[in-house]
């Protein structure tokens, strides 16, 4: 298994944003989580989506919704983990 | 793989914070303290420090009320804030601040002299200021404790700092009740002539060493008396080519290809758990900036291999990248790490970003074999940097950042502008899973949904939810859930867990986690 931060960013209030990240190896075992990087106690500030495309025969675009939940920007940061390297 | 801890949070990218120092509590390695520049106007290069403390081996972070300043009858001399921060601990709990208070335009002085804040309750609440010396000269000061039970001089703290080109020097013998230089000389008592940026280290046998740079010329002195005496000054390295004869300098200082921020050879050192001292530099010689260092096994007896040193790295990165701001410490296990700033394009054809770098040895400094990149993105310098001294020509990245170590392994601290503003990370090594289990059980109505809520989760960790009815019953789908996430605080997690029954009978559910690296 390997895990990483692909990206981070914000996300403004209320808002959905989407990133894609692409030349990822059709073959591995990919899984994406967001969490968000700015406290702020009380209730649920995020929830994310993901989207796969299939760029060509060995390689696979991701992209990543993410939808702010709260009435303040965060910021995000998006990890992944490769559960089958 | 390393988890990247943001340990400030600023208000506003006015107080852009770098210069960063940390240091673990001997008595308790959950405990370390931090500390680093805060600006006010990076505009204008004005700034002061603060202080940063955890309790829970750098998983969350809390910063100090702000350190006291002290006024002064002459205008001349009242403190406009504190600059370089050094923390070294004693034996009993004490962890000191050492800070170089500064006076406000249009005051002739640079400096004011050398002071020194305690704490009592590891970090998070300081004393006033012990203004324990007094001079315009003085600059760059480094301190350490000894953190070696079985030295006889177990719990002493040194410092040392430039005073002019003096080697200042002092020690508390009592836990800073009382300050002393050198036998029985007072305060900022002088151990040479040519100083410039001291680093300390201190021996498993309670052996003081002392270096600077002197030219293109790493000297030490060194003490096996606990600082009652020292000896003549020695040449650890020499033939450096070092940041400020290789580069630019339109606005003084030296600036790396690519970069405005600014760059000096300054020397850090470290000890390991026997008679192994390593100290280490930023060097030009490859054309290129690169990690050299030199090596002694028998505690600055003799000094290993080529007088100009040796690189970190026998294979080092492309020349488009540029490794500075070296920084030395070791675990009580004995192994020694260098973390380092590495600049250059992360892509062919991108701009010059900062990934923070360490090289681990586990032979005594003899090869630095492990190289892990510990940020997890990289940063852009450019980005809220403050403007040196208020120089346009020259940014403001700090002159050095912080690497902790303790029982626990190592912890770099830098300033990373990721979040927009420059903050303070901190980075803690990680391990892989997965650890498996159920984290509750429930009962969800026919076409209802029903929200859970999970807390205390440490941010660091990969996890991932999954979630199954425990009732049997086939033919359709029987649910569907949503994972929303909150940062409860800076080093916790709480996961909400949206369930929803698409069936038209009520189903037990049982939620289960993975977690698939954790710190």
């Amino acid at each position: 298994m390997h895990v990483g931060t692909q990206f981070t960013g914000s996300v403004a209030a209320g808002a959905s944003h989407t990133w894609f990240t692409w030349g990822w190896p059709a073959a591995w075992n990919v899984i994406w989580t967001v969490v968000p990087t700015s406290p702020s106690p009380g209730s649920p500030q995020l929830e994310w989506e993901v989207a796969v495309e299939r760029a060509s025969g060995t390689a696979v675009t991701y992209w990543i919704t993410i939808r702010n939940l709260r009435s303040a920007s965060i910021n995000i940061e998006a990890r992944y983990a490769i559960t089958n390297i | 793989m390393w988890c990247n801890t943001q340990v400030t949070y600023s208000p506003s990218p006015n107080n852009a914070r770098s210069e960063s120092e940390v240091e673990s509590n001997p008595l308790n390695s959950l405990n370390m303290v931090g500390a680093s520049k805060r600006f006010t106007n990076p505009a204008t290069y004005d700034f002061t420090l603060a202080a940063y403390s955890t309790f829970d081996g750098g998983e969350s972070w809390a910063e100090a009320a702000p350190l006291a300043l002290l006024g002064h009858p002459d205008p001349n001399r009242v403190w406009a804030g504190i600059s370089d921060p050094a923390v070294a601990w004693d034996n009993a709990g004490g962890c000191y601040l050492f800070a170089l208070p500064f006076p406000g335009p249009p005051s002739p002085y640079q400096t004011l002299g050398i002071a020194v804040y305690k704490s009592g309750d590891g970090g998070r609440t300081w004393s006033a200021p012990n203004f324990i010396h007094q001079s315009t000269g003085d600059d760059k000061q480094w301190a350490t404790g000894d953190r070696n039970p079985g030295s006889p001089y177990y719990g002493h703290v040194y410092a040392a700092w430039d005073n002019g080109s003096q080697l200042a020097f002092v020690r508390t013998v009592d836990h800073g009740a009382t300050w002393r230089g050198v036998g029985t000389q007072p305060v900022g008592s002088s151990l040479a002539p040519d100083s410039f940026s001291p680093s300390i280290t201190v021996m498993n046998d309670g052996s003081v060493l002392i270096f600077w740079i002197a030219g293109s010329t790493i000297k030490y002195v060194k003490s096996t008396d606990g600082g009652d005496s020292f000896s003549a000054p020695q040449v650890a390295a020499s033939g450096l080519t070092t940041l400020s004869g290789s580069l630019p300098a339109p606005g003084g200082f030296p600036e790396l290809p690519g970069g405005k921020f600014r760059v000096l050879t300054l020397p850090t050192s470290c000890a390991g758990s026997g008679p192994e001292v390593v100290v280490a530099w930023a060097d030009y010689r490859d054309g290129a900036s690169r990690i050299y260092y030199r090596r002694s096994t028998n505690r600055g007896g003799a000094w290993l291999g080529p007088a100009s040193g040796q690189p970190l790295l026998p294979a080092g990165p492309p020349l488009t990248q540029h490794d500075f701001h070296p920084q030395l410490a070791s675990t009580p296990s004995g192994a020694i790490g260098c973390a380092y700033y590495e600049f250059g394009p992360k892509w062919s054809g991108g701009p010059s970003w900062i990934d923070v770098q360490l090289a681990i040895s586990h032979d005594g400094g003899a090869t630095f074999g492990d190289v892990e990149r510990v940020s997890n993105v990289s940063w852009d310098p450019a980005v809220d940097a403050p403007l040196s001294h208020g120089d346009p020509r020259t940014t403001f990245i700090g002159d050095y950042f912080a690497l902790g170590a303790s029982n626990r392994g190592f912890f770099p601290f830098w300033t990373d502008t990721r979040t927009g503003i420059q903050e303070i990370f901190c980075g803690r090594a990680m391990v892989l899973g997965p650890w498996t289990g159920v984290q509750f059980r429930g009962t969800v109505p026919a076409g209802a949904t029903h929200r859970w809520y999970t807390w205390g989760w440490p941010a660091c960790w990969h996890v991932v939810w999954d979630v199954l009815p425990t009732t049997p019953h086939s033919g359709a789908p029987q649910l569907r859930w949503r994972v929303q996430v909150e940062r409860a605080s800076s080093g916790s997690i709480t996961y909400w867990l949206a369930i929803t029954n698409v069936s038209s009978n009520a189903i037990d559910v049982e939620a289960r986690y993975a977690v698939l690296a954790a710190d």
